[in-house]
């Protein structure tokens, strides 16, 4: 039975936090991608993908698939049923949205929202955002619901 | 025919950058619910949603133009029925939407929209503000001042 994209994104998410290169090689297509967008970084391949992960400042930060909060867009399977009355997967563009909440070493929390797109079943580009949690604005506050966020 | 998500979106945007409150109404969900996960955020409903808006210290930074967003998730997916004809699977009503917008004091921040649709209507909204931040972006993480 194929690995669930779900069991996918999860290896992959672990594999990244625990710096697990034996792990993530073979996720990664030989022609990956990985931008930043807000810094305007692009880096090309698996071993530009190492080298930033294991230079990172201050370590990895700790982020985990079994958070509540991570999920995953456009993991929804499309099926057709064929004129032979059979049942395919359909194709398509294997885009994904994936959105966790990463802990860092100084005590600060991230969203990390990432547009990954698959070739081969590997990872082929990713498109990774930073979202630092902040305090709700005062003039907010009167306004929204505050939903506690631990 | 299917809703076209860039044409829900163009309206809303422009309704809402206009200031047009009854038109920004007439797209909204009566059990519209909007989120900000990076601070806890949550309102219920139009009103909620439109009183932010008007009480933006500064004034609202405007929403992106639909041609400047990224939408991920729009690709129609069809079948081919068993009598062979062509149809529609379930139009995607779940986006994910990429977008800048810069703020009265000049930052440009990227935002990052959730988006799911009802009815036609925009039923939720879960966004994220990411800022644009030096090279490389690792050390500019590290050393960020949380406001």
């Amino acid at each position: 039975m194929p690995e669930s994209r779900q069991d996918f994104f999860r290896r992959y998410v672990e594999a990244i936090a625990e710096r697990d290169f034996a792990a993530l090689e073979p996720m990664i297509h030989p022609d990956y991608v990985g931008e930043y967008p807000q810094s305007g970084e692009r880096f090309r391949g698996f071993a530009a993908l190492r080298f930033q992960l294991e230079q990172y400042p201050g370590g990895l930060p700790a982020a985990r698939f079994d958070d509540a909060r991570t999920k995953i867009l456009g993991e929804e399977e499309r099926w057709a049923i064929s004129p032979g009355y059979t049942v395919l997967p359909l194709t398509g563009p294997e885009r994904y949205t994936t959105l966790s909440r990463a802990p860092y070493p100084d005590g600060s929390r991230w969203w990390v929202v990432s547009i990954i797109t698959l070739k081969d079943d590997k990872v082929w580009r990713a498109e990774t955002y930073f979202a630092p949690e902040f305090e709700p604005p005062e003039w907010r506050k009167g306004i929204v619901e505050i939903v506690p966020r631990d | 025919m299917a809703l076209d998500p860039r044409d829900f979106f163009a309206a809303f945007t422009s309704a809402v950058n206009a200031g047009d409150r009854e038109a920004a109404k007439a797209l909204m969900h009566p059990d519209f619910t909007a989120e900000i996960p990076q601070s806890g955020e949550r309102s219920h409903g139009f009103d909620q949603f439109w009183a932010q808006f008007e009480a933006y210290p500064g004034g609202a930074p405007r929403m992106p133009a639909v041609p400047e967003i990224h939408f991920i998730g729009e690709d129609d997916r069809w079948a081919i029925s068993p009598a062979y004809t062509v149809v529609p699977l379930a139009a995607p009503n779940v986006f994910t939407m990429l977008g800048t917008t810069r703020y009265p004091d000049g930052r440009v921040w990227h935002v990052l929209m959730l988006v799911e649709l009802r009815n036609e209507r925009l039923f939720r909204l879960e966004s994220f503000f990411a800022p644009e931040l030096p090279a490389p972006l690792a050390e500019s993480i590290a050393t960020y001042q949380h406001g």
